[in-house]
């Protein structure tokens, strides 16, 4: 299976997903013009590799500002997430917090709530 | 409604309802059904969800707003109205003052050798002395009535609504001895030994095509024969004396 890379620009992440080590990344700003035009790809390309996933995967997300269209996205990835964690997946979240932006503290706090079998960490950096 | 999906609730127990009884006409109808209550259970949890995010985001959105507008709207050092705001705030009252008929006063005042005092105490102390100067003028700052505001460097400038030349010249005078009496030491200034203020006083009823800008050019006029006839006191445009030397 292909990487995924995507730059970082003004109002969209940086999308870095490494099939091989399992290590996927967003981070930056997301309020693109078209949230469901960008996330397409990101939602297909981690369905397709969930449905292969072997060994361990590690999902880090620092995103300090989001509009609600892509709250949308991540709570749909978060779905996916989770029902493969409870088919036995070994599936880690890290939500990454500056620790003054209580604003993105608080939407992991939202986020996490809903999840039971997939583990979600919120990690506040300096 | 008690809560916000009160009515989206109402149709999952209906749901739940059905499923309980069994109506249905086949194993396959009630799998069905049962799917897409499932599906609508889940796809509603992401809407409130997003709901709570998006309230959380607004009122983190709104808080900065209005951050940014008090910033963009004050004077750092002394917290007075800067100089567009008060400019912005002036020519709305000048247009209520020319449709009312009301007299609109303006104060413009100078801290007496301010240079000097800088040359004398450093700046950081400069800095220390107009916050004491500009903390005399809360005071007369009403909301809905009088507006302060740092003119720039250590100049400042009073909007006084519906008063006329001689209780602008009150208020001019009651500010003077104000200052006076915070007996701030200056021994860098060339004839007081204590921070003083000049200031110049300007009063008209605005008419149809007159200009604010000569309301303030008055004062301004006025504050320069304040400071012509030896500062540490108030000048009315054009020729009262209301102030003394000390």
């Amino acid at each position: 299976m292909q990487n995924l890379v995507i730059e970082k620009t003004l109002s969209s992440p940086k999308i870095c997903f490494d099939a091989t080590t399992g290590a996927l990344e967003i981070r930056g700003e997301s309020y693109p013009e078209n949230v469901a035009k960008f996330y397409t790809p990101v939602l297909d390309w981690i369905t397709a590799f969930l449905q292969d996933l072997d060994h361990n995967c590690l999902m880090t997300m620092d995103v300090p500002y989001f509009n609600s269209s892509t709250s949308k996205i991540f709570l749909i990835l978060f779905d996916m997430l989770e029902q493969s964690a409870q088919a036995g997946k070994h599936i880690l979240v890290k939500w990454m917090c500056e620790r003054e932006n209580e604003m993105a503290i608080e939407c992991g706090e939202e986020f996490k709530e809903d999840l039971n079998q997939l583990p979600f960490e919120i990690i506040l950096y300096e | 409604m008690e809560k916000l999906f009160d009515k989206e609730q109402q149709v999952i127990k209906q749901a739940e309802k059905r499923l309980e009884t069994s109506q249905f006409d086949s194993k396959a109808d009630q799998d069905a059904y049962e799917l897409l209550y499932e599906e609508y259970k889940a796809l509603l949890r992401q809407v409130t969800r997003m709901v709570h995010l998006s309230d959380r985001i607004q009122l983190e959105l709104r808080t900065l707003l209005q951050e940014l507008e008090r910033v963009s709207k004050t004077d750092p050092l002394t917290n007075l109205y800067n100089r567009s705001c008060f400019m912005k705030y002036c020519l709305d009252e000048w247009e209520r003052a020319q449709q009312n008929g009301h007299p609109l006063a303006v104060l413009m005042i100078d801290v007496d050798f301010f240079k000097e005092y800088n040359d004398t105490y450093g700046h950081i102390k400069g800095d220390a002395c107009l916050k004491n100067v500009a903390n005399q003028f809360f005071k007369i700052a009403t909301p809905s009535h009088n507006m302060v505001a740092r003119f720039g460097g250590d100049e400042f400038v009073v909007l006084l609504s519906n008063t006329n030349p001689t209780n602008a010249a009150m208020v001019a005078q009651n500010i003077l001895v104000d200052v006076r009496g915070l007996h701030l030491e200056h021994h860098g200034s060339k004839r007081y030994s204590q921070v003083t203020l000049s200031i110049g006083v300007a009063s008209m009823v605005p008419e149809p095509d007159t200009p604010f800008v000569n309301l303030l050019q008055h004062a301004d006029q006025a504050l320069y024969q304040a400071k012509e006839a030896g500062k540490n006191c108030v000048r009315l445009y054009a020729e009262n004396v209301i102030g003394s030397k000390k």
